[in-house]
């Protein structure tokens, strides 16, 4: 099963940061408060277009290509997820 | 082929590749409209006689697409973030005008080839036209969203412009030419 990160409070709805780091393998544990990056704040459909742009050496031809839709929907999206991005930067 | 493909199919083609095929349903619409005597002498208008050169059905058709991508592009310049491309304005928009073939099309049947003013062949041949209007209407909104990358208020009021515009200078333009 695909856990998906939980990104806003159920109760209150703020955003969430990261408490507790956990290594698998000796069980050592760092407890802290740390912020989620930018990119794991966004929706997870953004965070798999930024990984499949970035594969495709960041050509919106090649993304479009490799997705099968027109080169202005490949465009229209990365400026969405720009404008997320920008508004997550002023909120923080 | 499913339907929202019928309604917008630019989120699968747009660019180069929608003009190509625009290009193609223009010039096979010119010729049908020539052989069965459709002028679509405005964006909004048809009328029905057999007395013009080819080159007349071509200026009709050319001038209707053109004025509205124009009016369409330069809205999208003004008024969007992105950086449009004008291939995909005048690819899509060229795309969104295929189903003004239906209408000639059906006249090419012997039984509406000529008929007489207030018959059931007129009513028919104006309700498919008036059917293909809006599907094109809606392809063309469609278009323009997505080459755009417009939405809400600024779409829909800058898509009324558009169209308003285009019809009067298509009008003036096919006035001056023919």
């Amino acid at each position: 099963m695909n856990k998906r990160l939980p990104l806003k409070c159920p109760s209150c709805e703020n955003q969430l940061q990261v408490q507790q780091l956990h290594c698998e393998k000796c069980e050592t544990v760092v407890t802290g408060i740390y912020s989620l990056p930018v990119i794991s704040q966004l929706p997870i459909e953004d965070q798999r277009f930024i990984l499949d742009f970035v594969k495709a050496s960041g050509s919106l031809k090649i993304t479009a290509q490799n997705m099968k839709l027109s080169y202005p929907t490949v465009r229209n999206i990365l400026d969405d997820i720009i404008n997320r991005i920008n508004l997550l930067d002023t909120n923080e | 082929m499913n339907n929202r493909f019928l309604y917008n199919p630019f989120t699968k083609i747009a660019g180069i590749k929608s003009f190509i095929i625009g290009i193609a349903g223009l010039i096979i619409t010119t010729f049908i409209c020539f052989i069965t005597g459709t002028h679509f002498n405005g964006l909004l208008n048809i009328d029905f006689a057999k007395d013009s050169p080819f080159w007349v059905y071509l200026i009709e058709n050319l001038s209707n697409w053109i004025f509205i991508s124009i009016f369409l592009h330069l809205s999208g310049l003004i008024l969007s973030k992105s950086k449009i491309r004008v291939i995909d304005t005048l690819g899509t928009s060229l795309l969104a005008r295929i189903p003004l073939i239906i209408a000639p099309l059906t006249r090419t049947i012997p039984i509406f080839q000529s008929f007489i003013i207030q018959s059931w062949e007129m009513y028919f041949i104006t309700g498919l036209y008036l059917a293909s209007l809006i599907w094109t209407i809606i392809l063309l909104f469609n278009a323009f969203r997505i080459s755009c990358n417009l939405r809400y208020e600024k779409l829909i009021i800058s898509f009324i412009i558009s169209m308003l515009l285009s019809e009067v200078c298509t009008k003036l333009a096919l006035k001056f030419l023919i």
